[in-house]
């Protein structure tokens, strides 16, 4: 009996002891798989640090090639000067490049940012495309484009210019064949003109809600407004812009009409006149609210 | 044991987590200092080598000939739009302000010149996008030229810069120094012209036995017809007669620039005669000078009124 007892006994604490090892065994594999996911995650963020590293030092040495070159204004030759800041020689060619790369990126854009032509080949060097930017106090607007075809006489084959702007008679009366850039010039001078005046007549009716605008013309060079006169009565003004030269922003003539005809030719009101010849619209107006004599 | 490893993964993993955002906050910084435009996937290769991680499949030779073949593309373009726009643009330098969701705005720093007209323009450019359309202003204008010469270009640039418009400045710059231009054309076309005549006047007065006289000899006893006492890109040309001392024709050609950029070219002929010479004037030839001079650039041009004037004085 005893003997049966024992070997139960043994049988049992045998049991025990391989639960033991193995839940000790679990846990070291538990434990280890945690070191591992500690580990990884470390690695992962020791090599997103080393990365960013990296980059800092590549855009750093980029910046400060790109500085020389802007200083020394040699735009490619190896010079003194850029073989002083090589650190190793294949990389060092590779990094003139690269802020060659990026001194043009920005020149090429200035370009643009300045209002210029913009010129593109087209059709395997057959015509060329111009833009023509305009833009109004700081604004930029609408862009307009010609595609000019380059045959023993220069056509434009395709535009997007209004049909009020009048290119027809610029290509058949001006330069168009011996200064294209002297034309170009012309158009964008009544292009701009007259995305000012329509810039001005928006920002009117946005600025200005008191001030009707009773009449205006596709091109903007006809403008009937009525204001109204601040007083018991609260008279009406009809005021008339014309504008005669389509290159300009201001108006050639201003008419102001009202059934109040005293009001109308007194001092205030011939300052408001000179005004309107000399200030832009929605500039004008504000100036003319401040001294009370519009609402 | 297991507490304490765990503790230091956690401060090695807290410490690198900090240094990652310092390094970000340096590489926004850096960014916005020397704002560079690597967009590109030639670039971005380019980039990839400089880090030290080199995409399989391209080489570093066939990064740097496609690099290389951007670049001079890009170049031709340069030629292209500096010769179409009239403008050189020698550097450009762009600054981030402020980058946001829907707002970005830079600061450009423009050197150039526009054929002897040096200028550096800074200015702010905003950009909103709002909506569909990018709403793109410039908020801030500088201009700085060496114009001290040319008061009326030095009233005009003030005004653009009140205005914010670049694009004006631009169109009115270009179109002044091709006034300019003509201006110095012709100038210089007459010094040039009556210089090379001087060895001609001689003949014209025999009796003064000026065969036998030097070039040199002649030109010290009869004076150029022609001068431009202020190089020939001042305003001013002075004709002065080899025979009749004291009486001097002055032609001024001015270039008046208005604030909206309208250039109007004014070439004026001022006459300046002794006492006794407007006393003999008795058809009022030179006082009536001025105006004939205006008739005569209306019918002929610059040039050809300009010759016509000299051509009087020096027979």
């Amino acid at each position: 009996m005893e003997e049966a007892r024992k070997g139960v006994l043994g049988h049992l604490k045998m049991l025990e002891m391989e639960a033991n090892n193995l839940e000790l065994k679990q846990q070291e594999l538990r434990q280890r798989g945690r070191q591992e996911e500690l580990n990884a995650n470390l690695q992962a963020l020791l090599s997103k640090r080393d990365q960013l590293k990296a980059e800092i030092k590549a855009n750093t040495s980029l910046q400060k090639m790109r500085t020389l070159l802007d200083q020394t204004g040699v735009p490619y030759e190896r010079n003194e000067d850029v073989d002083n800041l090589e650190d190793g020689s294949d990389n060092s060619q590779l990094l003139l490049m690269m802020a060659r790369h990026t001194q043009l990126k920005d020149l090429l854009h200035a370009h643009h940012l300045i209002g210029g032509y913009d010129v593109l080949q087209t059709r395997k060097g057959k015509g060329v495309c111009v833009s023509l930017a305009t833009a109004y106090e700081g604004v930029y607007l609408e862009t307009y484009n010609l595609e000019i075809d380059l045959g023993s006489n220069l056509r434009i084959c395709r535009h997007n210019i209004p049909p009020f702007i009048p290119l027809e008679r610029l290509v058949t009366q001006g330069n168009m064949q011996t200064d294209i850039r002297d034309f170009l010039d012309t158009l964008s001078q009544y292009l701009n003109a007259y995305a000012g005046r329509k810039q001005q007549l928006h920002l009117t009716k946005e600025i200005h809600s008191s001030v009707q605008v009773a009449e205006s013309n596709a091109l903007c060079t006809i403008l009937v407004l009525m204001f109204t006169i601040p007083g018991e009565k609260a008279e009406a003004a009809l005021c008339t812009l014309q504008y005669a030269d389509h290159t300009q922003r201001l108006p050639t003539r201003v008419n102001i009409e009202s059934e109040d005809t005293a009001l109308v030719s007194s001092p205030q009101w011939k300052k408001n006149q000179a005004l309107l010849l000399e200030t832009p619209l929605h500039t004008a107006l504000v100036t003319m609210k401040k001294t009370g004599s519009i609402a | 044991m297991k507490k304490n490893l765990e503790n230091v993964y956690e401060a090695q993993f807290k410490a690198l987590q900090e240094e990652i955002a310092a390094l970000q906050g340096q590489q926004d910084n850096n960014e916005r200092e020397i704002a560079m435009d690597l967009a590109g996937g030639r670039m971005q290769d380019a980039l990839l080598i400089m880090t030290g991680h080199q995409e399989m499949g391209k080489s570093q030779r066939d990064i740097t000939a496609h690099l290389k073949t951007e670049i001079m593309e890009m170049e031709e373009d340069l030629i292209r739009q500096t010769k179409i726009n009239g403008i050189v643009l020698v550097n450009c330098c762009v600054k981030t302000v402020e980058k946001g969701n829907k707002k970005m705005v830079q600061q450009h720093r423009l050197t150039g010149h526009c054929s002897f007209l040096d200028f550096q323009v800074e200015f702010e450019l905003t950009d909103v996008q709002e909506d569909t359309t990018l709403v793109r202003t410039i908020t801030d204008l500088n201009i700085v030229m060496d114009s001290t010469e040319f008061k009326d270009f030095s009233n005009f640039v003030s005004g653009v810069e009140d205005k914010r418009d670049l694009l004006l400045f631009f169109r009115t710059l270009r179109r002044f120094s091709d006034r300019c231009e003509d201006r110095r054309r012709t100038f210089q076309h007459f010094q040039e012209q009556v210089q090379e005549a001087v060895p001609h006047f001689p003949r014209m007065f025999p009796s003064m036995g000026s065969e036998k006289m030097e070039n040199q000899e002649w030109k010290e006893k009869y004076p150029c017809v022609v001068s431009l006492p202020g190089g020939c890109r001042a305003e001013v040309m002075q004709i002065k007669s080899p025979k009749l001392a004291g009486c001097a024709l002055t032609i001024y050609w001015s270039i008046e620039v208005t604030n909206e950029g309208d250039i109007t070219p004014k070439i004026d002929l001022l006459t300046k005669m002794p006492e006794k010479v407007l006393e003999m004037d008795s058809r009022k030839v030179i006082e009536n000078a001025p105006d004939s001079f205006q008739s005569l650039l209306r019918i002929l041009g610059a040039e050809a009124s300009i010759d016509t004037v000299i051509q009087s004085v020096a027979v």
